[in-house]
């Protein structure tokens, strides 16, 4: 389209040859509706003065025409009743897959909100502010220790246990208000629980890690920490936070008492899915168990052993990482918080790893 | 993206549309435009990072469509009788009967480059910017498929001789 000079030159042997200023492809945009108005009248007043070529491109919009007759439904646009059932399904669905991530991208732009937020948390004493190089931001604080917990983590052998999830159940089982007491079941992303540790946070606080494993060996860790809102501030909900370090994706939100991080080395898009899925069984989970234990605190009184971290348990290589806090660091070694838990309760059975994720392997090459 | 939420269920239309002009028989055409859905759904990209998502569901299926043909090794791009017959059926106003007739045998002698731009273009009313990125070529080759499409279209429907028109890639 010359006329926008977005095109190279070219020959076109079809380019009337006699103009000095209209070619080929102005006057296809012309039969196309594709000018500028200004463009217009100055082919229409080229064509007047040349019927054949006025008569060409009359018959290249007689073929336009044509092929709405040739081609368009007879009821004009199809209803969405019309749709066969699998279509209307598969369009929803890609819909809803596709929006997610408007909201993502919204929260995306409006990080500044996000930092507010934790601005505010830091506030309550929620967050450790001696842990970071940038003290006057909370948001690096929390992302911080999420993404050193996964490194510290990830970068190690795993063995998978059967009783994978056991402390941070206990641990949850800990957290007076509303909180779940499973852990999220990622098997339908093909994602395997293989680790769990709770470890020494700030303020006198402890944070949950959960390590999950696909096929491939890609790991995510899930960090989840209590305790905001316990001083009198309501329950907060966020949506998805993004942040990226180098390789390493990482989204931030928060729930009711709990704030997550969710850490990966992949796509911004595959990691908010995920983060998706495990948002949306947190709050299944919390609402279920609001429904058969009305006060969430009393749960704390149930009598049940101490489960401490049992390093090693689930970490083979990893040891001396493991529930010790970063050396170089004012963060101390916090004493375990109740000594009445109860008993970890019943884990999700982890079921033999469905089939892999169907890999996106029929991508369009050329887009 | 900077439109308000668009949403897919809003191009199925056009997309059944297209799939119908592309591969000539209504339910191969479906069959397309679930393909793509399933593709789309496969590549889990997220809208914010499709500039434009009309292109993009054309790009799938005109994709989906290509690794087809390519699948079949030889395709005849037909449309079917009774389609085309349904078709002249239909009341006025619409082109003669007989010019529709000629389009479409016209049509199915395009040479498949040709008959996509022109499709695109002047079916679909995609802008050349968005049928570049549907065709995955540059607008120049573009405009050169359309501007050859439509000419080839004209001959052979006024049954002048294609001599001078060649395929071009």
């Amino acid at each position: 389209m010359t006329s926008t000079g977005q095109d190279p030159p070219r020959h076109d042997p079809l380019a009337p040859d006699n103009d000095n200023e209209i070619s080929e492809d102005e006057l296809q945009a012309y039969v196309d509706g594709q000018l500028p108005t200004g463009e217009r009248v100055r082919i229409e007043s080229y064509l007047a003065s040349r019927p054949r070529e006025a008569d060409r491109l009359e018959a290249y919009r007689k073929q336009n025409i044509g092929l709405h007759a040739l081609f368009d439904s007879p009821q004009r646009d199809d209803a969405l009743g019309d749709l066969p059932p699998d279509m209307a399904a598969a369009a929803r669905q890609l819909d809803r897959q596709m929006r997610v991530s408007n909201r993502g991208a919204e929260q995306f732009r409006n990080l500044a909100a996000g930092i507010a937020l934790l601005v505010a948390a830091a506030g309550a004493g929620w967050i450790a502010f001696d842990r970071l190089s940038a003290p006057g931001d909370p948001l690096v604080a929390f992302t911080r220790q999420a993404a050193e917990a996964h490194a510290r983590l990830a970068s190690h052998q795993v063995l998978g246990t059967g009783e994978s999830g056991r402390q941070v159940v206990a641990w949850l089982s800990q957290q007076p208000e509303g909180a779940t007491l499973k852990v999220p079941d990622l098997e339908s992303l093909g994602f395997r629980l293989v680790a769990d540790r709770v470890m020494p946070a700030a303020a006198g606080k402890r944070a949950a890690q959960l390590l999950y494993q696909d096929d491939d060996g890609q790991r995510i860790t899930l960090y989840m920490r209590a305790g905001y809102a316990s001083a009198g501030h309501q329950p907060v909900e966020t949506s998805f936070t993004f942040r990226r370090e180098g390789q390493v994706s990482q989204f931030f939100w928060q729930n009711g008492h709990f704030a997550y991080s969710l850490i990966g080395m992949m796509a911004q898009e595959r990691l908010l899915e995920i983060a998706e899925v495990i948002s949306e069984e947190l709050q299944r989970d919390v609402e279920e168990a609001g429904n058969t234990e009305n006060a969430a605190g009393e749960r704390i009184e149930l009598p049940g052993p101490l489960i401490l971290p049992e390093p090693g348990a689930t970490v083979e290589a990893g040891q001396k990482a493991v529930a010790e806090p970063d050396e170089g660091t004012t963060i101390k070694a916090t004493e375990p918080g109740s000594k009445t838990m109860p008993a970890a309760p019943e884990l999700l059975p982890l079921e033999p790893l469905p089939a892999p994720l169907p890999e996106p392997d029929s991508i369009p090459k050329d887009t | 993206m900077a439109e308000a939420e668009t949403s897919v269920l809003e191009y199925i239309p056009g997309l059944r549309r297209y799939a119908r002009s592309l591969a000539g028989d209504p339910a191969e055409a479906d069959d397309l435009v679930q393909e793509c859905l399933s593709r789309a759904l496969a590549r889990r990209q997220k809208s914010a990072d499709i500039r434009n998502l009309k292109a993009y569901l054309f790009t799938i299926l005109h994709n989906a469509h290509i690794d087809r043909l390519n699948e079949r090794q030889r395709w005849s791009y037909s449309i079917p009788e009774e389609v085309l017959e349904n078709r002249l059926a239909r009341p006025a106003p619409q082109p003669d009967r007989l010019a529709l007739r000629d389009l479409a045998e016209a049509l199915e002698r395009l040479p498949e480059e040709q008959r996509q731009a022109v499709l695109l273009v002047g079916y679909e009313g995609l802008s050349y910017k968005d049928a570049a990125a549907v065709l995955g070529t540059p607008i120049g080759t573009v405009m050169s498929r359309l501007s050859r499409g439509r000419e080839a279209l004209r001959r052979l429907m006024s049954g002048a001789p294609m001599a001078n028109l060649r395929k071009v890639q």
